[in-house]
């Protein structure tokens, strides 16, 4: 099982935004038709609206979701970490976020310089939680403290891609 | 009688080209850095709406931008509270009235996320600059939302144009911005 994190490893995923884990649910995400694999390049055009996800698991148990770049507003000074794009709970086990309550919109990647980690993470509940207020501000989120106060846990799963501003068309 | 320009005459000439004023430079900076946000219109007419823009530098015209982002800000959320007032407060509509204070408060915090971003574009801290507003950004489709999982709460009309309008003077500054960077 190691091996299936050493891409969050060496991608510093594990370490930056979460602790080393097992992954125990499978999460498979795709912005339209490109699927997410661990350090694959997604361009912010196509990343604008939320992503395609489903989750294993049972109906009866509950998860929760966040998204996160700790590299805002540049990996070289990521003094926003962790920049929180979008969290959804209460996500019933076999299906998808749109199925789950979502604490705060998805805004999607749009890393004003250098390439930015966005982190999916999945957390299983101990609880349903339903609505809980969301953060008044998006920076310096912090993903193990949110996941301590909920009691979340470790994660059950985590997939994150990179993304990098595109060059600008000429428009007119 | 063959065209001959001396050396000297053709440096002389070089010169004066090159120190030639240039037409209209002002109004193409505009231009150029409107044509790079996803709003040109909307860009052109709200630095325009500002005599100084012609005079400005891309950190000026972004300045600009983002006063005009500030004002749609701050006005929203005093008119929001006086939509409070109005509809009788607590008494006329509860459900109403705390949707609307709520949404006061959200268009509040991105009036301040927008403050923060002037000081950072001040400082020539772009990169911070530029997150603070996608921040403030954020906050009116917070309260659209707000709305939404309030079944039987209609969405203002007047209050989903002011939405509308700051989401896209938020992009013009994002797009403002990224020209500065370039």
């Amino acid at each position: 099982m190691a091996s299936s994190v050493d891409p969050l490893v060496v991608g510093r995923v594990i370490g930056d935004v979460v602790d080393m884990f097992v992954p125990s649910v499978n999460m498979s995400v795709s912005y339209g038709s490109k699927h997410v694999t661990n350090g694959c390049d997604i361009k912010p055009s196509i990343a604008a609206s939320g992503p395609k996800i489903s989750i294993s698991g049972h109906l009866d148990e509950l998860y929760t979701l966040v998204m996160v770049d700790p590299d805002a507003p540049s990996p070289s000074e990521p003094s926003l970490r962790e920049w929180i794009h979008w969290i959804v709970v209460d996500i019933p086990g076999g299906t998808n976020p749109n199925r789950g309550k979502e604490i705060l919109t998805y805004v999607g990647p749009r890393p004003p310089v250098g390439i930015h980690r966005f982190i999916l993470v999945l957390f299983q509940q101990k609880t349903p939680i339903g609505h809980i207020d969301h953060p008044n501000s998006r920076a310096n989120f912090n993903t193990r403290l949110f996941a301590a106060h909920l009691d979340l846990g470790l994660p059950v799963a985590t997939v994150y891609f990179n993304s990098q501003k595109e060059p600008a068309n000429r428009r007119r | 009688m063959g065209l001959q320009i001396s050396a000297a005459s053709f440096f002389f000439l070089l010169l004066a080209v090159a120190f030639a004023p240039p037409t209209k430079p002002d109004a193409s900076l505009i231009q150029k850095a409107c044509r790079i946000t996803k709003y040109y219109d909307l860009c052109l007419s709200s630095l325009k709406s500002d005599p100084s823009s012609s005079r400005a530098d891309p950190k000026g015209l972004a300045s600009i931008a983002l006063a005009v982002a500030l004002a749609n800000a701050t006005s929203t959320s005093s008119f929001l509270s006086s939509l409070v007032v109005g509809s009788g407060g607590a008494a006329g509509d509860p459900a109403l009235s705390r949707l609307l204070r709520d949404c006061a408060d959200k268009y509040g915090l991105a009036g301040d996320a927008l403050q923060a971003s002037a000081r950072d574009l001040a400082a020539e801290a772009y990169d911070y600059a530029y997150m603070h507003v996608m921040a403030a950004e954020d906050y009116p489709s917070a309260c659209r939302n707000a709305f939404r999982r309030s079944p039987g709460t209609a969405y203002p009309p007047e209050l989903a144009r002011r939405e509308d309008g700051l989401t896209r003077i938020c992009d013009v500054v994002m797009g403002i911005i990224d020209f500065l960077g370039r």
